[in-house]
């Protein structure tokens, strides 16, 4: 019970921050005469050293943020999906693609998108292709176990021998035994999105400048950060609260997962089996 | 009939053939390597690819931006860059190997600002190592029941830690430890050769905040899998045999968690370039991390590709590392079930 209360606080958080970006985001004007305001009623979040509203680029940068962050828990879930399906059909060169994942994973994240960066230019679709490049390989491999254990089941079994194809037997039967694991998994890759992005941005190989980020505004609001700390403040705690609440979810969601497994009555069964087996 | 604690730790001491047993490890071993060069071969192969297919571009930079079409193409042709492809990755594989990896975009020969920046990044990675430990291991023994206010108290720590973006930990704690308590340096490398405790000062800051990070996912990992150990059937069995808990603890949850933990701490260390990008430029490190964001920001591709191939090179070996001691730590891996 409890994880779900706060798989339903993180959600709660998650979308009281995306009505926010949305009512707040607009135009940050660069007002040179504006520059580093504290926070008052007018400029809740104060402003930057460029005399922008804080407010309008935390928000903007809120939605940017989530919206990486969507694209590459969908390309990455959806396209580990598939790629299980693939490696499930016969004759599909499974072992090449299962080494190229290896080889893939063999990079992190931040490093492959500053690679990419030093290529042409940082981008938001190369940040997206970085940081879902990895976790594809991730959850191509471990759903494709899942896949290989379920096959034998007699329900499966039972769904092949009345003529059911192989695309209708993954996506009816197999695809909702996989679901716990892919939410999951999706909810991770939200996360380290979020924090891959906001830190590429902070290095400044991320979200290109002009555009609003929160690890821009980090960056730019550090070398004032003793004589505004508002400046670094509430886009940090903005920040913060978004990866926590998606830390949440994903830990209430693996704490269902694990639990689905059942432990208990059998334990006792398990005793009795085992003790038998030291006498003989 | 009294029953050593022995005999309960190795309930299944089967003496088995020891031939058959190597001529298994030495199967696994084989493939493992094989599989090993595949990857290694894929990454070079997709660095390669990129880092060619985009360097029309060093042209571009190095040249000045009125240069002739004559110009660029004698730049190309100097820089062998219009052999056939397979021949040019050949040529890049050879020059990666002998440790001739070409000149950055300001000139100087990527190997050795590489290994310059090596020693930061190397003190980085054991120092927070030990001090991810240091947090992790103690934390993970407190109570492991679900409810206990320590055991929520230690699970939100590691959360909290798990979701704080490292740049984020970084600077608060530059705030925190230099410049309000003015404890440590803000930023800048001391080398070990000159000075030990500034060696210590200038690195301990930058590896607590990658340590923290850390030490969350060790958490995380160790205590489900001491959790798990304690709620498994052979535990079950000790303690109905009266076996003393921290008995139980020690062989039936510590000893089964330790090839996760050795997987875990190759990753670790496979991945640090990664946190140490982050941190060095943080707190202004020299290091091999800091080179590479260096090198993205001034579209330096030559340098950016052979530090992310070093990266993978490393990692592969450190997952071959760390199969080999899972392999020595679980008994039935050596019996191959």
């Amino acid at each position: 019970m409890r994880s779900r209360h706060g798989a339903a606080a993180g959600i709660c958080i998650i979308a009281l921050l995306l009505i926010f970006s949305v009512i707040f985001c607009g135009e940050d004007a660069v007002d040179t005469a504006r520059r580093l305001l504290p926070p008052s009623l007018s400029e809740p979040f104060g402003t930057d050293t460029l005399g922008r509203s804080l407010i309008v680029r935390t928000a903007g940068g809120t939605l940017i943020s989530m919206g990486i962050g969507f694209a590459a828990s969908f390309l990455s879930v959806a396209a580990g999906t598939a790629a299980a399906f693939c490696f499930s059909l016969p004759r599909f060169p499974k072992s090449v693609l299962l080494s190229l994942s290896d080889a893939l994973k063999s990079v992190p994240p931040i490093l492959l998108a500053l690679f990419l960066a030093s290529l042409s230019g940082p981008g938001i679709p190369k940040l997206i292709i970085a940081i879902s490049v990895p976790h594809i390989a991730d959850i191509a491999r471990t759903s494709y176990a899942k896949v290989k254990a379920l096959r034998n089941e007699g329900f499966i079994e039972a769904e092949r021998s009345l003529g059911a194809g192989r695309a209708r037997i993954f996506m009816r039967h197999m695809l909702p035994h996989l679901m716990p694991y892919l939410s999951l998994q999706g909810v991770t890759v939200f996360l380290s999105a979020v924090i891959s992005e906001s830190t590429l941005s902070f290095l400044g190989c991320g979200v290109s400048v002009p555009s609003p980020s929160l690890g821009a505004i980090l960056a730019e609001a550090r070398p004032v950060i003793l004589s505004a700390p508002w400046a670094a403040l509430f886009p940090a705690a903005v920040l913060l609260l978004l990866s926590l609440s998606l830390e949440v979810i994903a830990l209430s969601l693996s704490e269902s997962d694990a639990s689905s497994h059942g432990t208990g009555e059998g334990e006792l069964v398990g005793v009795a089996e085992l003790s038998a087996d030291g006498k003989s | 009939m009294a029953i050593t604690s022995d005999q309960l730790i190795f309930p299944g001491r089967v003496s088995f053939d020891t031939l058959s047993c190597i001529i298994l490890a030495m199967k696994r071993i084989v493939r493992r390597i094989i599989a090993a060069f595949i990857s290694l071969l894929l990454v070079s192969l997709a660095v390669f690819a990129l880092v060619s297919f985009s360097s029309g571009d060093s042209s571009a930079h190095v040249l000045a931006e009125d240069a002739s079409p004559e110009a660029v193409q004698a730049y190309r042709e100097a820089m062998g860059l219009d052999d056939p492809f397979f021949l040019r990755y050949l040529g890049f594989m050879r020059s990666f190997f002998s440790g001739r990896w070409g000149e950055s975009v300001s000139g100087a020969a990527v190997s050795d600002l590489i290994l310059h920046r090596i020693p930061v990044t190397l003190s980085l990675t054991l120092v927070s190592l030990v001090l991810s430990l240091l947090i992790a291991l103690p934390l993970s023994l407190v109570p492991l029941k679900r409810r206990s206010a320590s055991g929520m108290a230690v699970t939100a720590f590691a959360a909290l830690s798990a979701a704080c973006p490292l740049f984020l930990s970084s600077l608060l704690l530059i705030i925190v430890f230099s410049v309000l308590l003015g404890l440590f340096p803000v930023a800048g490398y001391i080398p070990l050769s000159r000075s030990l405790s500034g060696w210590l000062s200038s690195v301990f800051l930058p590896s607590l905040s990658l340590a923290i990070l850390h030490s969350s996912l060790y958490i995380m990992v160790l205590r489900r899998a001491l959790k798990e150990g304690m709620e498994s059937k052979p535990a079950l069995v000790y303690a109905s045999f009266g076996m003393r808990r921290n008995a139980i603890a020690r062989s039936a949850a510590a000893r089964p968690a330790l090839p996760v933990m050795t997987m875990l701490t190759a990753e670790t260390l496979a991945s640090s370039l990664a946190g140490s990008a982050v941190v060095e430029t943080v707190f202004a490190l020299p290091g091999a991390g800091s080179l590479l964001v260096d090198a993205a920001l001034s579209r330096d591709v030559t340098l950016a590709g052979t530090i992310v191939l070093l990266c993978a090179v490393m990692t592969i070996i450190f997952s071959l590392l760390s199969e080999a001691v899972v392999f020595l730590l679980d008994p039935r891996e050596r019996r191959g079930k």
